[in-house]
């Protein structure tokens, strides 16, 4: 009994382990007034882990993949300075048996939180850029 | 930040006299605020997800942490002493 108690003990803990924070993907990424024209980078950041970037008439941005069975769109949305990744729709597609077309949640918030990383390390590099010229010219 | 050993530490913002690194690793996630001033650099915890969420803070100061927490915010202080010692 003490064996099956500390067993299921180790499995709640395992499983909260691996589980991703919800939305920790969807946490503004500011870029302040370093990057003057955001569109290359957020083109550039994207196309790394191989999603597709759109910008429909009104100036905003989508980015969308379609990966391992699932189509993923997400808005990219840029305010204040600050990018923000909001996930729109997720489906799968391409599968046959009724059991693989369940979502797997993690695996999308995980492809998502790369996305967010990719995102925040063309503007890390920015933000640096920007910050060493600034300091050139106070010198 | 991004010459640290393993996994890169991202800007996540800045403020008078710090700046926000995120480290994301697993689904657990570490937000150092770097204070700095014309003599010092200091690292604090500033928020976290998951593992990485501390157990004792004592004024920004995690002293009850996951192994892997001191390991990576060892890494980040190695870099950031690395490029203090090239200025």
């Amino acid at each position: 009994m003490k064996k099956l108690f500390s067993l299921v003990i180790s499995i709640v803990i395992s499983c909260s382990v691996l589980a991703y924070e919800i939305d920790a993907y969807a946490k503004a990424i500011p870029f302040y007034h370093y990057v003057s024209d955001i569109e290359p980078l957020l083109e550039k950041s994207v196309q790394r882990n191989h999603w597709s970037l759109v910008k429909d008439e009104q100036g905003l941005f989508y980015a969308h993949i379609v990966h391992k069975g699932y189509d993923i769109k997400t808005a990219l949305l840029v305010v204040d300075n600050t990018v923000t990744i909001k996930l729109l729709s997720s489906i799968r597609v391409g599968c046959t048996k009724v059991q693989q077309c369940k979502l797997d949640e993690e695996k999308i918030q995980g492809w998502l939180l790369r996305l967010r990383k990719a995102l925040a390390y063309d503007i890390t590099l920015a933000v640096r850029k920007g910050l060493l010229k600034e300091s050139v010219l106070v010198s | 930040m991004l010459s640290t050993k393993g996994y890169k530490w991202l800007f996540e913002g800045e403020g008078q006299g710090y700046i926000l690194a995120r480290f994301d690793y697993r689904g657990d996630t570490n937000i150092m605020r770097i204070e700095y001033n014309k003599s010092l650099v200091q690292l604090k915890y500033h928020s976290a997800w998951g593992d990485y969420v501390c157990k004792k803070l004592v004024d920004d100061i995690c002293y009850k942490n996951s192994r892997g927490y001191y390991n990576y915010i060892k890494n980040l202080r190695k870099s950031i002493v690395a490029k203090l010692n090239l200025l």
